[in-house]
């Protein structure tokens, strides 16, 4: 990466907070070139339905830079082979990378450098897995297993993805847990007192995002944690991170969490690979989930014994190629000037907000005081599944649905919302296209 | 590049915005069959009954405006039919929106589309939007599962 060092003048610039819609960022910070970044996603330069295309679905998931799609092909073409298995130079090559990745990994979650709790995270923190769904169904089943019981309380935040709710659904129902949900206020944000009140001595565990995926909402995890330890020490915190790792490196330790999870192509990096963060004394103290090989001490008929984390929780070969692309898409990451990037993303919401805000008829689903990327909508009278269409036919490439959040959909009182979702190379021309093609759909479907 | 104009004909808009057909079915017993789109959330609920030899048939459902659409013609086409001609319809409506797009510029070409009743043929319209196929199903697949079963169902009375 060739971006300039932060300067400390320009940390001086707009917060995220959307209040300063009335105020929109229209020139490009200086420090963070937007356009050099475009350049290394291939895929951003290309025309679809004869319109350059206008990609705003990266909630869903992020394009690819070249140096990930180099450390995919260099991998296949060139030291492929299993890991951990042999003593032959390929297989030592293909080890040293996939847990050379797992260190990329561990520094990623080390946090931004010099700001809060800079302890390395150590690399035995980082469990590999095919994704968030994964991660978060590792910890509803092997940690449930062992801790949950009849009576205990699972607490959800109303603004959760499928991923978090039905895995939690199902280790309550297998071991008798009861599920409380924190209710979110009028603008998408976890309603004022609702941590307070209903985490209490019953609460074995508190599973909320970090960040929205359907609101966009930024959730004070410091809060929550503080709370959950004050009102229910037994409780593990575990933290859906999947939309907060786009937006650079991040310390799921600092926050003070148990366990973080995320998943690599929301993160510029391959689908297929995840990663479960967990506090060291929390994964040794749980016991497998899945059984294979590569999780074993030993194995005989009569008794098996189990390695130590992360190795535990990884049977079976692991999507050795993914990892070592999400390794070099963290490192990607983390040699960004992230103070840019940023203030290079708030900038985009603001702007994304006072121009869309100025559609008729059109409400924002989620406007809480603290939000990132995410620009959901609803239009009075027009269905987002037309919407999405007729934008697709202008190359804006939006999500239409209920992302996969379907309770936040119903406290809302919508059927579906329109998501558009940014990423550090979205531009300010990308919203200026988004509204022009929004007009035209509407003229045809109003 | 597929023209989107077709999708978003005035006579298909009319049918999502002016419906004929939605609605209950107050004053006689009836079958009730709801269809869900999983992936879009559309839900589209049709009531079924047999006056005399023939079908009578209203919706009620929330959803874009092609499933919308969809269902408003579907029940405009099979209402007042025989149970029997109703399958027919839904079958070759279906059957033509599996089909290939019509090759438009050889009208020598048989197609069945021409044969569909009432504005269904405008509906194959969304073959060249596979993503929005869904929408276009949601009533007459469910259309389709309640007519053919409506010797096994129990009927509804009115409210």
């Amino acid at each position: 990466m060739k971006t300039e060092p932060a300067r400390a003048a320009s940390l001086a610039f707009a917060s995220a907070r959307v209040a300063v819609v009335e105020v929109p960022m229209k020139t490009e910070p200086t420090t963070f070139d937007v356009e050099a970044i475009r350049r290394e996603f291939p895929a951003l330069h290309q025309e679809v339905n004869g319109k350059p295309l206008t990609y705003l679905d990266n909630a869903a998931s992020s394009m690819k830079p070249q140096v990930v799609i180099d450390a995919l092909v260099g991998f296949y073409a060139r030291d492929y082979s299993n890991v951990h298995r042999g003593v032959h130079t390929l297989s030592q090559r293909a080890t040293e990378a996939y847990e050379a990745a797992r260190r990329s990994l561990a520094q990623f979650l080390s946090g931004p450098a010099g700001k809060g709790d800079t302890t390395p995270a150590p690399d035995d923190e980082v469990v590999f897995t095919r994704g968030t769904t994964e991660a978060l169904n590792l910890v509803a089943n092997a940690w449930s297993a062992k801790f949950l019981r009849a009576g205990d309380e699972v607490v959800l935040s109303g603004m959760e993805h499928h991923s978090q709710i039905v895995p939690w659904q199902m280790a309550c129902e297998r071991h008798g847990a009861k599920m409380v949900v924190l209710a979110l206020d009028d603008r998408g944000a976890i309603a004022e007192g609702e941590v307070a009140s209903k985490v209490g001595a019953r609460t074995k565990v508190v599973a909320v995002c970090h960040t929205s995926n359907a609101l966009g909402t930024v959730n004070d995890i410091a809060h929550i944690v503080a709370v959950t330890r004050a009102q229910a020490p037994d409780a593990i915190v575990v933290i859906d991170g999947a939309q907060a790792v786009p937006h650079g490196p991040i310390n799921p330790r600092a926050l003070g969490a148990d366990f973080f999870a995320f998943s690599g192509h929301k993160m510029f990096g391959p689908t297929g690979i995840g990663v479960l963060w967990g506090r060291r004394e929390r994964l040794a103290e749980m016991p497998p989930w899945q059984g294979g090989g590569d999780m074993i001490r030993s194995v005989s008929f009569e008794k098996t014994t189990y390695a130590e984390p992360p190795a535990r929780f990884e049977a079976g070969t692991p999507a050795i190629g993914e990892a070592i692309g999400l390794g070099a898409a963290a490192r990607w990451l983390m040699a960004l000037d992230l103070a840019g990037v940023a203030r290079h993303e708030d900038a985009l919401l603001a702007y994304g907000h006072a121009q869309l805000g100025a559609v008729k008829g059109l409400r924002f689903i989620g406007s809480a005081p603290l939000k990132k990327a995410v620009l959901g909508f609803a239009i009075d009278g027009v269905h987002p599944h037309d919407l999405g269409t007729l934008l697709d036919m202008e190359g804006v490439a939006v999500r239409v649905g209920h992302h996969c959040a379907e309770p936040v959909m119903r406290r809302f009182g919508v059927p579906a919302t329109t998501r558009a979702s940014l990423a550090l190379y979205s531009t300010h021309a990308e919203i200026d296209r988004l509204v022009l093609a929004l007009d035209k759909a509407l003229r045809l479907l109003r | 590049m597929a023209d989107v104009s077709p999708l978003y004909h005035p006579l298909l808009l009319r049918h999502a915005r002016q419906p004929r057909l939605r609605g209950v079915l107050s004053d006689v017993p009836h079958h009730s069959h709801d269809g869900l789109n999983r992936s879009c959330g559309d839900r589209v609920t049709l009531h079924v009954a047999i006056v005399g030899d023939t079908l009578r048939i209203r919706f009620e459902g929330e959803g874009c405006q092609l499933s919308l659409g969809s269902a408003s013609a579907i029940c405009e086409a099979v209402d007042g039919q025989s149970p029997a001609a109703a399958e027919a319809i839904l079958t070759s409506f279906v059957a033509a929106l599996e089909g290939a797009p019509a090759v438009q510029a050889s009208p020598s070409l048989r197609s069945p589309d021409s044969e569909l009743p009432g504005e269904l043929a405008l509906f194959l319209a969304v073959r060249a939007f596979p993503a929005r196929m869904g929408c276009v199903r949601l009533a007459p697949d469910t259309c389709y599962k309640l007519v053919t079963s409506l010797a096994h169902l129990e009927e509804v009375s009115p409210p």
